[in-house]
């Protein structure tokens, strides 16, 4: 009757899911911030006028968006093993 | 008098085999059937009328010295593991605002190209953003596709900023320039960023557009510059080297992220070096047990119980890889709460065919996404352990069979 140990180590296993997508517990718990909030009225009466602004800008950007599609599709390669050319890479910036 | 296992000392019953959980030393150990009868018969026999071979004393003596059994006046059953409960609560959110990229990753878990056109609405957003506050979640992360070609990627950032206390954007990094790094500052955005290889054409071979490497390695310059939090994420997958360090910008971390069966990724980006990091072997359980894994996955799933991803169309998804299962959508007027399923949550080992019968299943760490099965309920496909027999399988075997799967 064996009574066998398997873990042998004293350290945990650091980050069991390790996902690209996944900031690690430390970054989150690292940086969160500490700035003093503005109350909920404060922010929705701020973002109201902000919201009417910043849907004018973005239905002129939606369309920079669209014709940038267009060029991506063309640029593609059937084939995986090679890659398109560096002038397709869109450059589309909300601040230019 | 009785013997009894000591306490935080858990016997967890396999088809085969068993385990003795020792959470107060962090250790695992592996016994057979025979072990765990004498350990059932010694625990409810008085001590006075308790008649033992000479093999069975030292397996107790053992048992002794180890501290996994100690003596008491009462008979006493032996504890139940599935007691061990954590509350589930939502701490970390992905939002994916568009599917539209710029780029087309070969192994993209969103299947993302310019092709894609899920947009998530400014006022969809913010109706995210504000269920979210409501559940008390404070982290959450940007995604798409490529979250700055998104029409209103500014003002979903600078709200979640006002709102959340982290806040991340995951990014190709092709469209960060000086003006994105100012803003990121002013409001303490982070960010995180693909990079493959070292080598600009390997990388470049990821992401099928030439040049990309350049563009991406440019945007960690100004991050750094601007010294504005960020990360560098690695994915490993066939055919790319990740190449010699030749830059004090950044460095790929070697114990990243292999290649996952979701999206994009699929087996014919594995190598068998590759899979023979994943394997879930002997090897996996010689770290220390940690209580609060244990506990976490006697509860249900580690990830599916602290995340949720929001994806463009507002389905309520339990990973960013996660698609086969669905909490419900945004869209329904009920609130966030109550959408939330605490059997999806609750997804324990004990639901997993394959799984449920083995005695490591609560010491087992597997990412459910990655997987070759339509069928949530699937062992995973890296495991080498044969529940039925209580044996360890040949590695070779194992990644030889994994990498002939057709997943069409």
């Amino acid at each position: 009757m064996n009574l066998e140990l398997l873990s042998s180590s004293d350290k945990f296993d650091p980050d069991e899911c390790n996902s690209e997508c996944l900031p690690s517990e430390e970054s989150l718990n690292k940086d969160l911030r500490n700035a003093k909030r503005k109350t909920p009225e404060e922010l929705n009466e701020e973002w109201e006028e902000h919201c009417q602004k910043s849907k004018i800008e973005a239905e002129e950007y939606i369309e920079h968006i669209e014709n940038l599609k267009y060029d991506l599709i063309d640029s593609y390669v059937d084939n995986d093993d090679e890659y398109s050319s560096s002038e397709a890479i869109p450059t589309c910036n909300p601040w230019e | 008098m009785y013997y009894c296992l000591s306490k935080n000392v858990y016997l967890v019953k396999g088809k085969s085999k068993d385990c003795l959980y020792d959470l107060d030393n962090k250790k695992l150990y592996h016994i057979q059937k025979e072990f765990s009868g004498l350990i059932d018969k010694v625990c409810s026999t008085d001590m006075a009328t308790l008649s033992l071979t000479e093999e069975e004393s030292k397996a107790i003596e053992n048992l002794k010295n180890a501290k996994l059994i100690g003596t008491s006046e009462n008979k006493n059953p032996f504890p139940d593991i599935k007691k061990l409960t954590m509350d589930f609560s939502i701490s970390f959110v992905w939002i994916e605002i568009c599917t539209f990229c710029n780029l087309k990753c070969k192994h993209c878990y969103n299947e993302s190209s310019a092709q894609c056109h899920e947009t998530m609405s400014f006022e969809d957003f913010t109706m995210v953003c504000q269920k979210l506050l409501d559940i008390g979640v404070k982290k959450v992360q940007l995604i798409g596709g490529e979250p700055f070609c998104h029409k209103n990627i500014k003002e979903m950032l600078q709200y979640a900023a006002d709102r959340f206390e982290f806040v991340e954007v995951f990014t190709n990094g092709i469209l960060i320039n000086e003006e994105w790094c100012k803003f990121f500052k002013k409001n303490d955005i982070h960010v995180a960023l693909s990079i493959y290889s070292y080598n600009a054409e390997e990388h470049d071979k990821v992401t099928l557009q030439k040049g990309s490497h350049d563009r991406t390695v440019h945007a960690v310059e100004l991050l750094k510059e601007y010294d504005i939090p960020h990360r560098i994420a690695t994915v490993y997958m066939k055919g790319i080297s990740v190449g010699e360090k030749i830059t004090d910008l950044y460095t790929l971390n070697p114990d990243k992220d292999v290649i996952r069966m979701a999206g994009r990724g699929n087996i014919s980006l594995l190598t068998p070096e590759l899979l023979k990091r994943k394997l879930i072997t002997k090897e996996t359980f010689s770290h220390a047990l940690n209580p609060q894994s244990i506990a976490c996955h006697v509860s249900g799933n580690r990830c599916f119980a602290s995340r949720l991803y929001i994806s463009a169309n507002m389905e309520i998804y339990p990973c960013v890889m996660e698609r086969r299962i669905s909490h419900g959508n945004l869209r329904d007027n009920t609130p966030l709460k109550e959408l939330i399923k605490t059997e999806i949550q609750g997804f324990s080992k004990d639901k997993v065919e394959g799984c449920k019968e083995c005695e490591f299943r609560y010491a087992c760490y597997d990412c459910r996404p990655d997987s070759i099965s339509n069928d949530i309920y699937a062992k995973p496909y890296y495991c080498t352990y044969d529940v039925e027999n209580g044996k360890w399988l040949d590695e070779d075997i194992v990644i030889d069979r994994v990498l002939s799967f057709d997943m069409n």
